[in-house]
């Protein structure tokens, strides 16, 4: 019974983790059109920075989340204000483009702190018992900022006049702009909150797990499944693949060894892709 | 247009001079120690301190003035080549270190594959290597590898001293559940700690390899925690992952101790892990504590120079160290700068001294040749409270 | 179409000259003690990653952005690994059975994936990279797993009755040349391939698939094709390499990798033959030119990939090309030469 709900937490904590950063990268690939390789580079830098914070000002980890996803934000829009803009989505140019913010994140990251950097500090420490069964708090905590922040950001895209901007931008660019919306300055915006949201997870994930400047590979692997099965334009598919993978995730290692859970999840990625090219939930293309 | 070509000329010429000149002046010998380590990748965390303990001891050993050959001095110096954690990568980085920096002694490497990947390399070039983590893995250590030696304790040997402790501490404990890398090694190292654990008494329940890459140890945790085992045996790891086994193993109720045949720096664990969530645990890491008397001199000095040079010092510096070393003794035992003379006398040297203490050459009847430095294993436990403490010292030989 | 534009009318005989003092410098070149066996390593990576980018271009051309041509290198590698430590047979054959697998997948894996527009294609590409990656890395002893295998055997010794022996085992150089055929055959391979009916079909796919289709061409047909052809010869390049340097791993054929060569592929520019040539050994080359930076090399890359990503959109080749005028000026014949080279009037 303990293994039961550790494992369901578990899936809990790595779904919303995967949803947050797919989000980001969702975001990005319906208003842009973009697919943007650097996400989880920018997911690693997140990270990095929350710890920096951290360790050099004595921040505490909330405090270090908050800024570094602030951070990021501005980040994203100084990419999309100076680089994206320009590159007129020629997929190749862009393409070139998200690779060259690797190599300069990655690079950086491998060099200042890199291989002597471990860990976020924990938002919480220990444990807590919940109805009799043990459980982490951080893992707990996670769940719980994530949830909120995807209910959040679910609501500023639906509901306010940036969100419902977006979503104008993402259904059909020429149009939004004959409506007077300006375009670069929604795609500046869509980049800044998905480099935020990326930054949060990666704070939260830092503290969980280690630190590593890989960890972004394996991010964006995920975040991209998840955008693939759910399918382009559907944000909300987003939590139910996000839920497939996540659990996925958290159960399958423990029955395969190895890379066993990787390929599953891939093949279904695969699969979908290739029978269904438009994902569970998203629309024709 | 003729003084144009004048003055073309005497730049070239200056240049060339200037170019020339240094290799004319610097005289000094050197002998180039080429190091083997990680320096992005999975294991980077872990390898970059040890190539730091390389390059400490090479400074250490010149400023005493270096090493004495047949009346020459000579210094070493230290060049450093990534080998990413992939064996293309390693096999590149050897390529470097081999025919581009033509060094003819390497410090390093600590995984399996990664050794494997280099020996094809450094063998034929007939250059020595100082390696680690030599497994079960047919190839790493054998007659037909007579330039590689293996200096520093590592897996195999750790195994039956830390079961030994176990029962000695914990008398109780009955069943174990060993969780080990997924690098090759575990279909013969599963079956081994099974046979060490009968002869003691104890019984293996639970088997689990986890990818060199893994993040989240939840689910690995969970696999190895379900028959419920009373200890975790931990064979061979990395600091992260250790941390997160621990974590997660406590958080799911697990209060039996941990006992680890593996190096990692024991105040890390304590730091990241929590000192409420570590103990009960003890490990072949070492103590820092510069007043234990029974810490060796040369220890002592690796821990200090390190604190003064890198102003914080790490398990795996004592690796490095030791590397460097050894390297030196069978260099001057041999009074040659020709690698074939160097390892023979290696082999035959009667004893050798290492940052643990005095060693002994073995593994003759192990690997097939008595290229493996045998010297002694910690035993360092975490006490309640987060306390680290060397226990004490156990002699090791591989025949 | 594009190459013809692309020769300015330099006269073929002067053109043939050319190469054939380029192919005897690159014979002669292991002779000319550049920089010694390690020089020679770096040159056999050039060759192997030119082979793998110029048949990446070659996918490219048909209008597939593949991200995951090192799985098919990757799929030669294993084919030629296995069957030649497994059976026993000899590389010079399982080499060959690699490349042939490699484009037996791809054909298979075409009918399925070259249904895909644009970005869904290259998205399935990069899944099916990671995909097989992550499967030999849980293949477990059969192969090697994430450790990978070693001890792979190399092309052995060759007898040449009355001239002595090839072996190569003692040395760098008969890879070398090994490598050097095999380059010089790939390349005029897809040139030829390129400037043959397929060629212009996939190009006309690449630009305009509802016109093409109109037309009668049949774009799946095609588009599996230029898959194929791309994969073989991937999967030729990436057989041979793990002979060469007795190792293999299952993380050189992931996400990254592939990724690597399609930068080199765009760095170098697709528009023109030559690009994936002129990517290849500029991005080699820097991070040996700039030793001395050693960590900080990936910055001298990334800044250069900036330059190429907005100021070449056609990549380095792109910038020769653009820059033939200049030189023709330079040497007084006048911007643009065109002697007995027919201009079709194409957009330059």
């Amino acid at each position: 019974m303990e293994i039961f709900t550790q494992t369901v937490v578990n899936g809990i904590v790595l779904s919303s983790i995967y949803i947050l950063v797919a989000l980001g990268f969702a975001l990005i690939f319906s208003v842009m059109q973009i697919l943007n390789f650097a996400h989880g580079t920018i997911y690693m830098a997140g990270a990095y920075v929350c710890y920096y914070l951290a360790s050099s000002f004595g921040l505490p980890p909330w405090a270090a989340i908050l800024i570094s996803a602030v951070v990021l934000a501005l980040f994203g829009v100084f990419l999309e204000r100076f680089g994206f803009r320009y590159l007129e989505n020629d997929f190749n140019r862009t393409l070139m483009f998200s690779l060259v913010i690797i190599v300069f994140l990655q690079t950086t990251a491998d060099i200042t702190v890199g291989p002597y950097v471990k860990r976020v500090p924990s938002v919480l420490h220990g444990v807590t018992t919940v109805a009799g069964i043990t459980l982490s708090k951080e893992r707990l905590i996670t769940c719980v900022i994530t949830v909120c922040l995807l209910l959040a950001v679910t609501f500023l895209i639906r509901k306010t006049a940036l969100g419902r901007q977006m979503l104008a931008v993402a259904q059909d660019g020429d149009a939004a702009s004959l409506q007077g919306i300006n375009v670069h300055r929604v795609a500046a915006f869509a980049l800044g909150l998905s480099s935020a949201l990326a930054a949060v997870a990666g704070g939260l994930m830092g503290s969980i797990i280690m630190l590593n400047t890989y960890m972004g590979d394996a991010m964006l692997l995920r975040a991209i499944t998840l955008v693939i099965i759910a399918g382009i334009g559907s944000l909300g598919g987003l939590f139910v693949s996000g839920l497939i993978v996540g659990f996925v995730d958290a159960v399958l290692p423990i029955f395969i060894g190895g890379s066993g859970s990787a390929v599953v999840a891939f093949s279904f990625a695969i699969l979908i892709l290739v029978i269904r090219p438009q994902g569970l939930f998203g629309h024709e293309i | 247009m003729r003084i144009k070509k004048l003055t073309l000329f005497v730049i070239v010429f200056l240049t060339a001079t200037v170019m020339v000149l240094p290799s004319l002046a610097f005289a000094q010998k050197k002998i180039k120690i080429g190091i083997l380590a990680a320096l992005t990748g999975p294991f980077a965390s872990a390898e970059i301190h040890q190539r730091d303990g390389v390059v400490m001891a090479v400074d250490w050993y010149n400023e005493k003035g270096g090493i004495t050959i047949k009346g020459e001095k000579y210094l070493l110096e230290a060049v450093t080549e990534d080998h990413k954690c992939t064996a293309e990568g390693s096999k590149t980085a050897t390529e470097k270190l081999v025919n581009d920096h033509k060094v003819k002694f390497i410090a390093g490497a600590t995984i399996t594959y990664i050794n494997l990947a280099a020996g094809a390399v450094t063998e034929p070039a007939k250059v020595i290597r100082a390696v680690n983590y030599v497994g079960f893995r047919p190839g790493e250590l054998t007659a037909q590898t007579p330039y590689t030696f293996k200096v520093n304790p590592t897996v195999p040997e750790g195994i039956a001293p830390a079961l030994d402790y176990l029962v000695e501490k914990f008398p109780k404990v009955k069943t174990f559940g060993t969780i080990t890398p997924d690098d090759g090694n575990q279909p013969i190292l599963f079956p081994f700690c099974e046979k060490e654990g009968k002869q003691r008494g104890l019984k293996q329940i639970s088997t689990v390899p986890w990818a060199h890459d893994t993040v989240d140890f939840y689910p690995k945790m969970t696999q190895l925690l379900a028959p419920k085992p009373d200890v975790v045996f931990v064979v061979h790891a990395f600091e992260e992952a250790l941390v997160q086994m621990i974590k997660a193993a406590r958080e799911m109720g697990m209060k039996g101790p941990f006992a680890v045949a593996s190096y990692e720096n024991p105040y890390d664990i304590v730091d990241m892990a929590g000192k409420d969530l570590t103990p009960p645990f003890f490990s072949h890491g070492w103590s820092h504590d510069v007043n234990d008397p029974q810490l060796t001199p040369e220890m002592k000095e690796c821990i200090k120079t390190a604190e003064a040079k890198m102003g914080k010092f790490h398990n795996w510096n004592l690796w490095g160290w030791n590397e460097v070393m050894v390297i030196v003794q069978a260099i001057e035992k041999a009074q040659s700068l020709d690698t074939t003379v160097i390892a023979n006398t290696w082999r035959k040297m009667d004893s050798i001294k290492t940052i643990y203490g005095p060693g002994k050459m073995g593994g003759e009847k192990t690997y097939g040749i008595k290229n493996a430095v045998c010297s002694r294993l910690a035993i360092t436990e975490v006490l309640p409270g987060g306390v680290v403490k060397h226990v004490k010292w156990t002699p090791y030989y591989l025949p | 179409m594009s190459e013809k534009q692309g020769k300015m009318g330099v006269k073929t005989s002067k053109r043939y000259v050319a190469y054939a003092i380029l192919i005897a410098f690159l014979l002669l070149l292991p002779w000319l003690s550049l920089g010694g066996a390690y020089f020679i390593h770096v040159c056999i990576l050039i060759f192997t990653y030119v082979i793998a980018t110029s048949s990446l271009r070659t996918i490219f051309v048909s209008g597939q952005a593949s991200i995951g041509h090192a799985a098919f290198m990757g799929i030669g590698a294993y084919t030629s690994a296995l069957l030649s430590t497994k059976l026993g047979w000899t590389p010079w054959v399982t080499i060959l059975l690699g490349a042939i697998t490699a484009m037996v997948v791809a054909v298979l894996s075409g009918y399925l994936f070259s249904r895909l527009r644009a970005i869904y294609f290259s998205m399935v590409t990069a899944f099916f990279g990671v995909a097989f990656e992550a499967l030999m890395r849980s293949g477990g002893e059969f192969t090697g797993g994430k450790a990978g295998m070693v001890a792979l055997p190399g092309m052995g010794v060759i007898d040449l009755p009355g001239l002595g022996e090839i072996n190569f085992a003692t040395s760098k150089i008969p890879y070398y040349y090994l490598l050097l055929f095999l380059t010089l055959f790939t390349l005029i391979v897809l040139y030829r391939i390129e400037r043959s009916r397929s060629g212009m079909n996939w190009m006309a796919i690449a630009q305009s698939p509802l016109v093409a289709s109109s037309i009668g061409i049949s774009e799946t047909k095609f588009r599996i094709l230029a898959f194929a052809v791309g994969c073989f010869f991937g999967g030729l390049a990436g057989s041979v390499y793990p002979h060469y340097s007795s190792v293999l791993s299952p993380g050189s054929f992931s996400l990254m990798p592939s990724i690597n060569l399609v930068i080199f592929l765009l760095f170098g520019g697709t528009r023109f033959f030559a690009g994936p040539v002129i990517g290849v050994i500029v991005l080699m080359a820097i991070p040996e030119v700039f030793r001395s930076l050693k960590q900080y090399a990936p910055y001298i890359v990334g800044g250069i990939m900036l330059l190429v990503t907005f100021w070449m959109p056609q990549g380095l080749a792109g910038l020769f090309e653009s820059a033939k005028p200049w030189i023709f000026k330079m040497f007084g014949k006048g911007a643009n030469p065109v002697r007995k080279e027919f201009s079709n009037g194409m957009r330059k």
